[in-house]
């Protein structure tokens, strides 16, 4: 990031911490009255430590707003067509890809399916969007890996992954199949 | 200190007689060279997803793969380093300046021997100082009261903002800030109140640390490794076979080892500032001292030898705050703190009573790694120019995979993978403006010290701050604050001044 976003990207860090300092503030204050009440030393108040640490935290940020200003930062990259250029940029769809990707993961797949399923396809789509757009070997690779890691760390190791299991009866054979 | 050797012999022959423990120390420190060797895993990164991956091992077992994954993956990092000119972790950065162009002149094994012996020798010399140093720092400590130990933990989140803030070291302070505020989040200590947890039930115990380790150091590099798009197979440099023995280059160098390894140890043992610091510390002192100091840079071995003695022996440097102060000495042993935490280990002052043989076992683990290490490197020496073949579109989805793992296995709870997935995003946008994510893990682990200490502190003194600057240890944990907090404004100021002088008398 070059310094000029870096001081604009201070201004903004800036007042969501000043804003946050002042709420914390306020809170660790309310925390201080029950404690007060009931006649224990105020110095114990389970407030104190991190209402002085808002403290410091709100004169840091001010402190970085107005270095953020006398640096040449703005608020302009805030604005609405700033915003949607720094989406359309490769960076941008490309961290928005990969932080969505884990996201359906973790929120989705893992709730919905087995772990080693919910792994394949999200290492079939990532690999597949990130190495190569040969659909079968891709898909090689993804088998491969999920497997391993679901064999290594779920059945060697015994540790438990997240993930429904399924079990199913093989007809026929009577056999119960367990997919983790 | 005889009952200190013997019992760390004790510990060494336990080792060596466990043929579990050996080969899972082989199979840890493979892993941590392959970690530290890949450009985007670090040693911090790769301690964090193996402290959630080994929860349910037996501590002697957790603990001697995290060491090994320790020690390999700061070695590791040199290795990429010299066939890629990148360094595979940041403390292998300053090892690329010299080691890659020894590379480029034909002698990538070359390169390789001397790293890795400079590695395995800076290891060995930081554990000789962790095994003298903890026991005499363990006793000042004993000494310590909650005044001392709150100036302490403060003292270590602001030298760790300082040093590794990349922008500005406000940005490093702030960044402790808010490890320390996340440490507020949960039912306190004294008078059991929840505090800031939204009436979330499931933040009533605090924000769990594996997950949020995971989440503030892996998430950002999956996403800063492949946000320009799929990355091509780097070009590796092939490695031929050694011409002469080095060794003669090795013992021409023992002053240079010995100063990177006082260098490595001291800035190791700096709370929160770690092996890159001691790295390039340990270059830049070679590059002064060295009578072909002005060749460093085209392909000198000890320019290569100095960053690596510097980094290893800072392993050791960290773990003197470690077991002594229960003060992480780096980003690394911040996350190992957690790991002995989860395990039952309580490092400070009160470890000697508690757990007296950990420190002898400790010790002796890092001696078997170090060793194992040795022959690790030989043998992977060679196939490791296929493996940094890796692209990274295959290699971070599989990051992903296992940091979730990681993140649930601890408490097989689904909780702690929306911790990982917000401190992830956090973690990567605080990255993006020039935030380190090591001052704020610190903070999250020395939080809860800071604030049940200074509230001790203040119950006994009813209220007043005077033990604060009443007792010597405390005062010379004020100066150091300070210093650190005013020097960089002092400094300026003075700089401007003698600019303005040398301006005004034309000089």
């Amino acid at each position: 990031m070059d310094k000029s976003s870096l001081r604009s990207g201070d201004i903004a860090t800036g007042i969501v911490l000043t804003a946050g300092s002042v709420a914390v503030m306020v809170s660790s204050y309310k925390m201080t009255l029950p404690v007060i009440a009931q006649g224990h030393a105020l110095s114990s108040s389970p407030g104190i430590v991190p209402g002085i640490l808002a403290f410091f935290m709100l004169v840091m940020s001010i402190s970085l707003i107005c270095r953020g200003r006398c640096e040449g930062g703005s608020l302009r990259f805030l604005l609405p067509a700033s915003i949607l250029a720094g989406i359309r940029s490769v960076e941008g769809k490309n961290t928005l890809f990969i932080f969505g990707l884990i996201a359906f993961y973790i929120f989705a797949l893992l709730r919905a399916l087995p772990y080693c399923v919910a792994t394949f396809i999200f290492l079939y789509v990532f690999i597949l969007v990130y190495y190569e757009k040969r659909f079968f070997y891709v898909g090689m690779i993804a088998l491969v890996c999920s497997l391993f890691i679901t064999y290594s760390f779920g059945v060697l190791a015994e540790i438990p992954l997240p993930g429904k299991t399924l079990r199913f009866i093989l007809p026929g054979t009577g056999m119960t199949i367990t997919i983790p | 200190m005889f009952e200190g050797l013997m019992e760390f012999s004790r510990q060494f022959g336990l080792l060596l007689i466990d043929p579990m423990a050996i080969a899972l120390m082989i199979a840890s420190s493979f892993l941590g060279i392959l970690i530290g060797a890949l450009p985007g895993l670090t040693a911090t990164m790769g301690i964090a997803l193996m402290t959630g991956l080994t929860y349910s091992a037996s501590k002697v077992y957790a603990l001697t793969i995290l060491m090994g994954v320790y020690i390999g993956a700061i070695y590791g990092g040199s290795m990429s380093a010299i066939l890629l000119n990148v360094p595979g972790t940041p403390s292998a950065a300053a090892t690329a300046l010299d080691g890659h162009p020894l590379a480029r002149k034909g002698l990538a094994a070359e390169a390789i021997w001397v790293t890795r012996t400079a590695s395995v020798i800076g290891t060995f010399l930081g554990i000789i100082c962790l095994a003298t140093i903890t026991p005499l720092i363990t006793k000042l400590a004993l000494n310590f009261t909650s005044a001392e130990f709150f100036l302490l933990a403060v003292f270590g989140v602001l030298i760790c903002g300082s040093i590794s803030a990349r922008d500005l070291p406000i940005k490093g302070w702030i960044a402790g800030l808010l490890g320390m505020f996340m440490a507020m989040i949960g039912i306190e200590d004294i008078h059991a109140t929840e505090r800031f947890s939204l009436g979330m039930m499931e933040l009533a115990t605090g924000i769990p640390l594996i997950p949020a380790m995971i989440g503030f150091f892996a998430f950002p590099q999956i996403v800063k490794a492949l946000r320009r798009g799929p990355t091509g197979v780097m070009p590796v440099i092939e490695q031929g076979e050694m011409k002469t023995s080095l060794w003669p280059v090795i013992r021409k160098n023992i002053a240079l080892i010995l100063r990177s390894t006082g260098i490595g140890v001291f800035i190791g043992a700096l709370p929160g500032v770690g092996e890159d610091v001691a790295a390039w510390l340990s270059y830049d002192n070679a590059k002064r001292s060295c009578k072909n100091g002005k060749d460093f840079g085209t392909g000198v071995y000890e320019g290569a030898i100095a960053p690596e003695v510097g980094n290893n022996a800072a392993i050791g440097g960290a773990m003197i705050p470690l077991l002594s102060l229960a003060v992480p000495g780096s980003p690394p042993a911040a996350v190992l703190l957690g790991a002995l935490l989860l395990h039952g280990i309580r490092p400070g002052p009160m470890l000697t009573q508690e757990f007296p043989t950990f420190t002898a076992e400790i010790t002796a683990l890092m001696l078997l790694a170090t060793i194992i290490l040795w022959f690790c490197g030989v043998v992977i020496a060679k196939p490791i120019t296929k493996v940094l073949r890796i692209p990274q579109g295959i290699l971070m989805p599989i990051v992903a995979v296992l940091s979730i793992i990681g993140a649930y296995a601890l408490n097989l709870n689904t909780f702690d993978l929306v911790v990982l997935f917000v401190a992830g995003i956090i973690g990567y946008a605080l990255d993006e403006m020039g935030y380190s994510a090591a001052p704020i893990i610190l903070g999250l682990i020395l939080g809860g010290m800071i604030d049940s200490n200074f509230r001790r502190m203040l119950m006994i003194s009813d209220g007043s701050l005077s033990p604060l600057y009443s007792r010597p240890i405390c005062i010379v944990f004020l100066v150091l604050i300070l210093w650190i907090v005013l020097g960089p404004l002092i400094s300026k100021k003075l700089g401007g001044k003698f600019k303005q002088i040398a301006e005004n008398t034309g000089e």
